[in-house]
């Protein structure tokens, strides 16, 4: 087991490295360069050549590359060329807690949903509850962040005006984007629990708790459940990871200031080491999920381990 | 000479493959059903757009802007008083083209790599394993991103050759949707690769590919006529599962600027559009939005629907 979870440790070095390294020759392909737009065209063409010294642009690719790497390895990820004074581990520090606190509450709206619905569609299978509870589901799978978001600001924000229309601050603007990220989650969690549930309600332990004449609300929740949500909890880890790398729809549309809005603003301005630093930081956070998934299926099944 | 009228016979139904078992079942389906009948519709819609739209969708009439559906708009129009119907109808083939192409490249390419790489198995599959681990480790919204706007910037019509120029006037054609389709195809490719290497190695081992390779068959040809057609089954239900994230994905890129040109209709810069007026002129963010989720609404029932028809537990 422990050689398992050190191999997969150790690849992850040369995972990252390939993604770092496709991402920034991928930023230096682009012309230009972050000072070269236009908004920067009324300074003197010695004013730009010194700012490209400055920040090493001038230097081969594969040096400023290699450069790169030394200083991420350890810790310094680079300036941001956009704004003074700020480096980029400054930029993750503030507006990676905003994504990571979206990322939590749309988690929570997926389960605080997700999960009831998935049971009460097991265990009312074949009816109308069952029905109605897949066809959530599968509408949450399939109305994207991009329909629910401007849908739900014009109902609950400009017309009900009950809730606030966009950005971040109060906990009442943290509503509405929760909502729309964790909706499609809520159907996968719903069609997982009501899987599972259908499976665990026809083990014998099941049947030998009714037998023994056990309310069937006991049955359910002490244990149907408990054995049912086994799989769910072990999705819950990927979600949040797939949650919080993945809000860069929502971020837009309601204007948040969170890593992916932020990441895309660099992209469109080439501010290279924001750019890197959110590829690997992302890159980081889908590996250690995947990681934590593998490990635990890995335990669960030790087939997998001397594979 | 047997009767065919004698009740003593049994009657055979004509028929009764398992393939016309499955069509069955998916027939019988009415969600799958409904996504069927709504993909058709889209793509009859996306073909004969230009007899079907009332007008251009570049064809705007600045002195109705942003009108409210009525009897000349159906749905109403645009800042630029461009019809929304025609423009959503216009919009369907980039979604549907988009959706397509995605589908087809991870269905050749991540099929032939996966199944190759799971047959042959040992050094070759390692290594083309670690390729795609490392590959689906990248964040696949930030890979493609980074694409387009390298597509985008790189490949301008004044420098390069003749094939940078000749890719230009095939993406101009289509609207500025060639780079999102490479864009797409480079990304989707990964997923369906891994299934269908798993589904390849456990496949190796029954024993009807052992028995054929005691016949002598080769290596191509066990892979070509003895695997595959075992795999597609499963791999027709993925692709078609994955079909709406590829449409999700160039609605995004054109929601934040990097996906079609204008004056190119796509639903997601539609949607753009829409929400900066979405408090004075809310038609015109949620007829687009309503369009995507119908689409993905369509594709994921038909999936679903293919799923369970195909499901060989599911056998009469």
């Amino acid at each position: 087991m422990a050689s398992y979870i050190i191999r997969r440790l150790l690849w992850t070095i040369p995972t990252l490295l390939v993604i770092s390294a496709i991402s920034f020759f991928l930023m230096h392909a682009v012309p230009g360069g972050p000072f070269a737009g236009p908004d920067l065209s009324h300074l003197a063409p010695e004013v730009i050549e010194n700012l490209n010294k400055y920040y090493h642009l001038d230097e081969p690719v594969w040096k400023q590359f290699l450069d790169y790497l030394w200083n991420a390895v350890r810790g310094d990820l680079g300036p941001s060329y956009l704004e003074r004074n700020r480096t980029v581990n400054d930029i993750i520090a503030q507006h990676l807690p905003v994504s990571a606190l979206l990322g939590l509450c749309a988690l929570a709206v997926a389960m605080a949903i997700g999960i009831p619905l998935g049971i009460i569609s097991a265990m009312r299978q074949n009816r109308a509850g069952d029905y109605i509870g897949m066809f959530v589901a599968v509408s949450g799978v399939s109305v994207p962040e991009m329909t629910l978001g401007p849908l739900l600001i014009w109902i609950f924000a400009l017309r009900l005006k009950i809730l606030p229309v966009a950005q971040w601050g109060s906990w009442q603007q943290i509503i509405l984007p929760a909502f729309t990220l964790g909706f499609g989650s809520a159907a996968i969690l719903a069609r997982l629990t009501r899987a599972s549930m259908l499976q665990v309600i026809r083990e014998d332990y099941i049947r030998t708790a009714r037998a023994k004449g056990l309310s069937e609300r006991r049955v359910t929740v002490h244990h149907a459940l408990r054995n049912a949500l086994i799989p769910v909890v072990t999705v819950i880890g990927p979600l949040f990871a797939a949650l919080m790398t993945g809000s860069m729809i929502v971020e837009q549309v309601f204007a948040i200031p969170g890593m992916g809005r932020f990441f895309v603003w660099s992209v469109l301005n080439r501010n290279y080491p924001v750019i890197m630093g959110t590829v690997l930081l992302y890159a980081v956070f889908l590996i250690i999920a995947n990681l934590v998934v593998d490990i635990m299926y890995a335990w669960l099944d030790p087939r997998i381990r001397y594979n | 000479m047997i009767d065919k009228g004698d009740p003593r016979v049994p009657r055979r139904r004509t028929l009764d493959s398992p393939r016309w078992d499955a069509i069955r079942r998916l027939v019988q389906n009415r969600m799958a059903l409904v996504g069927g009948i709504i993909v058709l519709a889209l793509l009859i819609l996306a073909v004969f757009a230009p007899v079907i739209a009332p007008t251009h969708f570049s064809e705007g009439d600045l002195e109705a802007n942003n009108a409210t559906p009525g009897a000349r708009f159906l749905l109403g129009a645009d800042f630029m008083g461009r019809d929304m119907l025609s423009r959503l109808i216009y919009g369907a083939r980039i979604s549907l083209t988009v959706g397509f192409i995605g589908a087809v490249t991870a269905f050749l390419i991540g099929i032939s790599y996966g199944t190759i790489s799971g047959f042959f198995g040992g050094r070759t599959d390692a290594v083309m394993m670690r390729i795609v681990d490392i590959l689906y480790a990248f964040p696949t919204i930030l890979f493609i991103i980074l694409l387009m706007v390298v597509f985008k910037t790189t490949i301008s019509p004044l420098s390069g050759n003749a094939f940078t120029r000749g890719l230009i006037a095939i993406d101009r054609y289509f609207g500025g949707l060639l780079f999102i389709m490479i864009g797409i195809g480079l990304t989707s490719w990964v997923d369906m690769a891994r299934i269908s290497r798993g589904m390849a190695l456990s496949l190796r081992e029954t024993e009807y590919i052992q028995a054929a390779r005691a016949l002598g068959a080769g290596n191509g040809r066990l892979m070509f006529r003895h695997l595959l057609p075992n795999l597609i089954g499963p791999c027709i239900v993925t692709v078609t599962l994955r079909i709406p994230r590829f449409i999700a994905t160039e609605a995004f890129l054109s929601f934040i600027g990097l996906g079609v040109d204008p004056p190119t209709p796509s639903w997601g810069m539609m949607i753009s559009e829409g929400t900066k007026v979405l408090r004075s002129y809310p038609h015109q963010a949620i007829f687009p939005g309503i369009a995507l989720a119908l689409t993905m609404l369509a594709f994921n029932f038909l999936g679903d629907g293919l799923r369970d028809a195909l499901d060989p537990r599911l056998k009469q």
